[in-house]
């Protein structure tokens, strides 16, 4: 820098001195014309001056014009420089392709996974939901009570409590809304939720056309049939019509106008997008439900459908507005002799529904931290190969100092290597990232709402940003380590081993071991609960089966009902059998009041309940549950033979314990006798099951509402392609292959596995990289001394083993803190894992076997080298 | 430019090209091109030598003419420009385009001067 400065100076001084010298000789010479024309020097000098104009001011011209121009000059030279530099790195990286190649290769790698878990969290973690005004202000309310055993979230309300909490002053401005359920429009699925007249003006969403909701039509048991449309499902169903205000949508068997458009990108809170918004006031939302008795459902306290958003006058009022909240539902719980519920109020910026926060989202923050360490991996490996190739270009770098090369110039050729080898690995982790997300988006939340843009410019920033920074963060120790060396030293030996570099290489594959095998760890713990996953009895056997729900008023005469169904599935060819059940399997489900009379334990208050389901004959042997005591139900339970009913085995424990059921029966409105216990149904992998209990259908008041298929496999498609065409239009019902279901279910757990066994894949590849390039380094530093032994007798087995057992020294360290490592952040993926310890000696085993294969992958052809290696050229070449 | 109103002021591009014409035919410093000015416009063109060397460095900035030291005629150190083939390409399509739009105007010119 001094220097710099001190050379400039002088430039400085250089060009005002010719100047200087140019007027003065330029005057003289004037004065000398001058003079020869017969004037005086003095009237010649007078008369010379004032020709030349303002001496002092021509001078300062001069000098800035020769300053401007010199600076010109200097960047022209810059630039030249810069492009004969990346020039003559890119010639230099053409030559060693292998190491150019492996250096691109880790940084695509690294970055672009990475890219895509930011930008996948970014989206599903970190944004607001689309379209919502000053989104960090808009909370949702949220309870947490005690019921004895340990604080319980609820996340939707009665009517009357949400009332009362947007009543509770605690808001700037509240509005209640039920999460978006789906409902058939001829056949399409609609996600439809009912919202108060507040909602869109809460969240500061404004139609587009038309209008939103009023008062009136929001006030429960109005009906007046209005809908609010989602912007892309306008042009779904309406594709470029113009927006009339008398458009309809058909629901079930009833007809909605379309009043409004929501603006572009509102879907709603949910992360799953709502189509259609209805007012609440709607008579068809929460209709009919509870045991087949139609109570409005703003008047039932059990009824908790209601979700509550509130807008706070700052971000920073959250506490004051959760403490009223708190007070707003404090009466009536001590009314009601309830446990206290305590507020919290969530920011929508997570979105996302509260349920499905779980699983998806803690995946996605496991796999952030794994994409994190590959990041490591691939820096610690981009560190380790250019330290190679530092240590390499060694005598090439002491002839460049030797014949007078700047150090500054060769430090920036050596960064300017690692640009650009960071902007292409960059570019190629821009492009795998790219498809990496599209993959992940695809695997783990196919149903979310995504904002689309085709460049994402915070991605692209952080991938410039993480490429630079790794380049300029592997490349410059290297850069600095090369040059800090005297010429002669370097020279001399050039082939000699450096010991500083070789520690820092050892240190760096110890961690790349450590990290790997961590990562394999997690790895083979996700595949085994995997295959638990797989083997784990659901209760039913999901493959070949199909479900028809219908729902809507089943008496309708229009309507086809289960029975009429399940006839005509019957028909089809493949199909072996058709039950008819009361309710679903799955989903929704159906309690009473009963009393067990003759059962052992009661169940307390705060248990669930029972859910029950009237079922066909034939129910239990087509869904494939088995019978696990007494007998399943006959043709010949019917009205007026003997009240009989069906347990699980979840209730059987809970009401029996050990004891038979078989004398005890079930009251509601007669009391049936317990004649069996069959297999829990799952309704996920994890948990205790709900407890159930099945009647016969002609013994309960409650027509079919659903058909259960079994068919052959391959018969499965066609029969839902039959049921459908079966649907009278405007029927709403609900076709489900069952195995598709179960798919959906076991689809967190299958993606978190294939990721992770692809991050372990990758961490394991890097690590062998890394294990590689380092046993070749220190086989080439070892030749004289390899070259020596094997002159004095070793033989090549020798020479393997010896070679082998320096770089298993190495391995063996970096396991030994690879398997801590995992034993401490296994738990982290207690939530992910199923039927497996965190600490599952198998998968602890499995990893090491791996490392070890991949270990000795990497060493081998290294260590075959250094056993072929000629003693007499080795011995010349010192 | 100048600072002599009874004289003839000049145009920036037309002293570049009257400065380029005076090297064109060999090396000269800067008080010869000043002397040749002169001589050529019979003085009516007079400019301050301190705009004539602004002029020089300029044009040698542009790569129109490189300067070299030398010695001039009286033994003294002086800077010597010469005209780069550059400057020549410069000086064919800038004095020409110069010389028509001069004959343009003596030509337009022309009746009123003859009635005045």
């Amino acid at each position: 820098m001094k220097r710099g400065f001190g050379f400039r100076i002088r430039r400085h001084d250089e060009a005002l001195r010719e100047i200087d010298e140019e007027i003065q000789g330029h005057l003289e010479a004037r004065i000398a014309h001058l003079t020869a024309q017969g004037l005086s020097p003095d009237a010649a000098r007078a008369e010379a001056l004032r020709r030349f104009g303002d001496v002092a001011a021509g001078r300062a011209a001069l000098l800035a014009q020769a300053r401007r121009h010199r600076l010109r000059v200097r960047i022209v030279v810059a630039l030249e420089q810069s492009v004969q530099d990346v020039r003559y790195v890119g010639r230099s990286l053409l030559r060693s392709p292998g190491f150019s190649v492996g250096m691109i290769a880790t940084l695509a790698l690294g970055l672009g996974i990475n890219a895509a878990v930011f930008r996948v969290a970014d989206q599903v973690l970190l944004r607001a939901p689309a379209g919502v005004r000053d989104p960090h202000r808009v909370v949702r309310v949220e309870t947490t009570a005690d019921f004895g055993g340990g604080p319980q979230r609820a996340t939707s309300f009665s009517y009357g409590d949400a009332e009362r909490i947007l009543a509770g002053g605690a808001f700037e401005a509240g509005a209640m809304y039920a999460a978006p359920r789906r409902q058939a429009d001829r056949g399409r699925e609609v996600a439809v939720s009912a919202v108060d007249a507040r909602y869109f003006r809460l969240l500061g969403v404004e139609p587009v056309h038309g209008r939103s909701f009023l008062a009136d039509e929001a006030r429960p048991g109005t009906d007046p049939r209005v809908a609010v449309a989602s912007h892309a499902y306008w042009e779904r169903a309406f594709g470029r019509a113009p927006f009339t205000g008398d458009q309809t949508i058909v629901l079930g068997a009833r007809t909605y106008r379309v009043v409004g458009v929501a603006p572009p990108g509102f879907s709603g809170l949910e992360l799953d997008p709502t189509d259609l918004w209805i007012p609440l006031g709607d008579g068809e939302f929460g209709a009919g439900s509870i045991n087949g008795v139609r109570i409005p459902w703003y008047h039932s306290d059990m009824l908790r459908a209601m979700r509550v958003v509130g807008r706070l006058p700052s971000a920073r009022t959250g506490r004051v507005a959760a403490g009223r909240v708190t007070g707003a539902l404090s009466a009536i719980d001590e009314a009601m002799s309830r446990p206290r519920r305590t507020a919290v109020l969530r920011p929508i910026v997570p979105a996302g529904d509260a349920a499905r926060q779980g699983d998806a989202h803690v995946l996605l923050r496991r796999l952030s931290g794994a994409a994190l360490v590959v990041m490591l991996l691939a820096i610690a490996n981009a560190a380790n190969l250019l330290l190679a190739r530092g240590v390499g270009r060694r005598s090439e770098i002491g002839v460049r100092l030797a014949v007078g090369a700047g150090r500054g110039r060769i430090v920036r050729l050596l960064l300017a290597e690692s640009l650009l080898l960071a902007a292409a690995g960059g570019g190629a982790a821009a492009l795998f990232g790219g498809w990496t997300y599209d993959a992940l988006r695809r695997l783990v939340f196919p149903d979310a709402r995504w904002v689309a843009s085709a460049v994402d410019l915070r991605t692209f920033i952080f991938i410039a940003l993480a490429a630079v920074a790794a380049g300029i963060g592997a490349g410059l120790a290297p850069a600095l380590q090369a040059t800090r060396r005297d010429v002669i030293a370097a020279l001399r030996e050039a082939r000699a081993q450096a010991p500083a570099p070789r520690r820092t290489r050892a240190a760096l594959v110890v961690v790349q071991t450590a990290l790997s095998l961590a990562l394999v760890v997690a790895a083979a713990l996700l595949v085994l609960s995997l295959v638990r996953l797989q083997g784990v009895r659901i209760g039913f056997d999901p493959q070949g089966l199909l479900t028809v729900s219908l729902s809507g008023d089943l008496r309708d005469p229009r309507s086809r009902n289960a029975a009429e169904l399940a006839e005509r599935l019957g028909d089809v060819s493949g199909v072996r059998g058709v039950a008819l059940a009361s309710i679903a399997p799955f989903g929704s489900t159906s309690m009473m009041d009963i009393t067990v009379h003759g059962a052992p334990f009661a169940p307390e208050a705060g248990d669930d309940t029972p859910h029950y389901a009237g079922v066909s004959d034939n129910y239990f042997a087509v869904m494939g549950m088995r019978v696990l005591e007494g007998r399943g139900f006959a043709p010949t339970d019917v009205p007026g033979s003997e009240p009989v009913a069906v347990v699980n085995a979840s209730m059987a424990r809970r009401f029996w314990g050990s004891a038979s059921p078989f004398s005890s029966c079930i009251q509601a409105d007669v009391c049936a006798r317990v004649v069996g216990i069959v297999e829990n149904v799952r309704d996920g992998p994890g948990g205790e099951a709900p407890m159930r209990f099945y009647l016969p259908l002609p013994q309960t008041s409650r027509p079919g509402s659903s058909a259960i298929v079994r068919a052959e496999p391959a018969a499965v498609r066609p029969a839902a392609d039959t049921a459908r065409a079966l649907l009278r239009p405007g029927q709403p019902g609900r076709i489900e292959v069952v195995a598709d279901r179960v798919a959906r279910m076991l689809r967190p757990w299958q993606t978190a596995t294939v990721l992770f066994v692809s991050l372990g894949a990758v961490a394991l590849g890097l690590a062998s990289i890394g294990l590689y390039g380092i046993m070749s380094y220190l086989v080439s530093a070892r030749i004289p001394e390899l070259g020596i032994r094997i002159a004095l007798g070793a033989t090549p087995a020798d020479v393997t083993a010896m070679v082998l057992r320096s770089g298993f020294r190495l391995v063996a360290i970096g396991g030994v803190f690879g398997l801590a490592l995992a034993a401490l952040a296994s738990r982290l993926l207690n939530s992910l894992v199923f039927g497996v310890s965190p600490l599952e000696p198998a998968a602890y085993a499995a990893g090491c076997v791996a490392l070890f294969i991949a270990a000795a992958a990497a060493m081998l052809p290294p260590a075959r080298r250094a056993a072929s290696i000629d003693p007499v050229s080795a011995l010349r070449a010192e | 430019m100048s600072r002599h109103p009874e004289k003839l002021t000049i145009l920036r591009g037309t002293l570049d090209v009257l400065v380029l014409q005076a090297v064109s035919a060999r090396p000269l410093h800067g008080f010869d091109v000043s002397l040749w000015l002169d001589e050529r416009s019979g003085s009516t063109l007079r400019l301050d030598d301190s705009a004539l060397y602004q002029c020089l460095h300029r044009l040698e900035a542009r790569g129109l003419i490189s300067g070299t030291w030398g010695v001039s005629e009286n033994n003294r150190r002086a800077r010597y420009y010469e005209i780069t083939e550059e400057g020549r390409r410069h000086l064919a399509t800038k004095g020409e385009r110069l010389l028509s739009f001069a004959r343009m105007v003596t030509t337009l010119l022309a009746p009123d001067s003859s009635r005045g």
